[in-house]
Parts: C-alpha cells; sequence; structure tokens
C-alpha cells in the first residue's frame, strides 16, 4: 500500500452510483455496460464515466474487444480495508496512552 | 441492501450525489476515534499540540513546531519515519496536520498514504474532555491556517 492508493480507492466508493455499479457487478457477475445503464437510473454515458473511475481504482477492469464486459476486481477493496483496520488500531493504542499519560 | 456488504467509506459519504470527479470528499474513508478523559481541556491542550506532549503517547519522537505550515516529523522505534506538516491550530479546540510514513532507503524506498489528522478536544464538565482523531487520506502539503483564540471583545453579536 503506498502513495494515494488508498485515496484514489476511497474515492472512486464515495460516489453512490459507483457503489451501485459494483454492488451490481458482485450480485450478478461480469456484464456489459449496456446491461448496467439498463440497470441502474442514470444515463448509459454517465455509466461510463463511472466504470472509468472504477476502472482507474483497479476496482473493476473490462475484457478486450468490441462488446466489452466489465468485471469486479475487489484486491483494493482488501486493501483499502487493510489500510482502516491497520490506521484504527494505531489511534486505539495510542489514545489508550494517552488516557494512561494525562490520567496517571 | 446489496451496498452495505462493501466497506464502509465513512459516515457523510454518500449523502452528495453526482457523476463529477470531486475533489472534496468529506468524509471518504476515513477512520475514527474518540475517547472521553478525565482531565481539563487545559490539560489535554499540550497533550496534543507540543513535541513533549505527543511524544508521551504517540508512540515515536516527535519533533514539531505547533504552528501552521511548519514541519512534522515523527521517528518510529522501526526506523520509519512520518513527515508531514501542521495545518490548523485552534488553541485548547482542534489540532491539525498532514504526514506521511517513509521506511527504508534507495531501492527499498517505500511511501505510506498521505493523510490528515485532525485531533478534536471538547470539554463535557470541569474534568472530562472528549477527544475526537479523525485520520482520513489527503494530499501534503496543506495550506497553512491559523485561527487565534477568540477574544471576548470580538465575540460579539451583530455579524453576519
Amino acid at each position: 500500500m503506498s502513495d494515494d492508493r488508498v485515496d484514489r480507492i476511497f474515492s472512486a466508493l464515495s460516489d453512490p452510483t459507483r457503489r451501485s455499479v459494483i454492488a451490481r457487478l458482485s450480485d450478478g457477475g461480469p456484464t456489459t455496460l449496456a446491461r448496467l445503464a439498463e440497470d441502474l437510473p442514470v444515463t448509459r454515458q454517465a455509466v461510463a464515466k463511472h466504470l472509468a473511475a472504477l476502472e482507474q481504482a483497479g476496482l473493476v477492469s473490462a475484457s478486450e474487444g468490441r462488446n466489452r464486459t466489465y468485471r469486479l476486481t475487489p484486491g483494493p477493496l482488501t486493501e483499502a480495508m487493510g489500510w482502516m483496520v491497520d490506521v484504527g488500531a494505531d489511534w486505539d493504542s495510542r489514545l489508550e496512552s494517552l488516557r494512561r499519560y494525562v490520567e496517571g | 441492501m446489496a451496498t452495505e456488504r462493501l466497506p464502509s467509506p465513512g459516515r457523510g459519504s454518500g449523502e452528495r450525489e453526482g457523476a463529477g470527479m470531486a475533489d472534496e470528499r468529506p468524509g471518504t474513508g476515513r477512520v475514527d476515534r474518540t475517547l472521553t478523559i478525565r482531565a481539563s481541556v487545559d490539560e489535554l491542550w499540550p497533550a496534543i499540540s507540543t513535541p513533549d506532549g505527543l511524544e508521551a503517547w504517540l508512540g515515536g519522537e516527535v519533533e514539531i513546531d505547533p504552528r501552521p505550515g511548519r514541519p512534522v516529523l515523527v521517528r518510529w522505534p522501526d526506523r520509519s519515519t512520518s513527515r508531514g506538516a501542521v495545518e490548523r491550530v485552534e488553541p485548547d479546540r482542534r489540532f491539525v496536520f498532514r504526514w506521511r510514513r517513509i521506511a527504508g532507503i534507495g531501492l527499498t524506498l517505500s511511501t505510506g498514504e498521505p493523510t490528515r489528522v485532525e485531533i478534536t478536544l471538547t470539554p463535557l464538565g470541569p474534568r472530562r474532555t472528549r477527544v475526537d482523531i479523525v485520520e482520513s487520506p489527503a494530499p501534503l502539503p496543506a495550506p497553512p491556517v491559523a485561527v487565534p483564540r477568540p477574544s471576548p471583545r470580538s465575540a460579539g453579536r451583530g455579524a453576519a
């Protein structure tokens, strides 16, 4: 985990439509832009834009060729979760030290 | 609800609609912790805003000049360092800095996620203070912001 990877992942996840795209790919498996646009209450153009953002964050990958299918690549989700768990654990122990230092 | 199975991007997100790739993302991917401590704000402020105070509990050697825009340096026991800058200082209330961890040298150099750390004190009683910590991904460096202690005179009415 380095650079601003986590930031890119979370920023991709910060949009409700993009979360719907992820949920749709997670539930229904790989699918095309056309099918996604049918399932979601936004334009095809908007879905394409969101897919590009998800691809950039490494959360989605597309097949080559004419009728591209998009599938979820959940690795970055695990990375982002790991970041949150690690940073949270650091603060848990630091805050206990702060309590001991100030109250003790 | 299908989206509930995803890692929480933090509270506050998801409220803003829009297809844009907005750069301001309040609450995105944040880690937050809250603790109530039996101490006054007066006792806690130096602990969160001075090198000696921070060093007593942060877990590393701290070099910090607690003024906006000044550098932050923490040397951790594993020989990695976190470097960044102070962003915001509101005496007795809030201390904000940005940092990023750097480990190794040369080919083994690795840099961690740049983040923003906000420590906020809220008085709950004469000897009770709530401490809120929020750490969230944020680019370096940050524009410095200085907020002076509120003076009794300027706190008047009629503004806005």
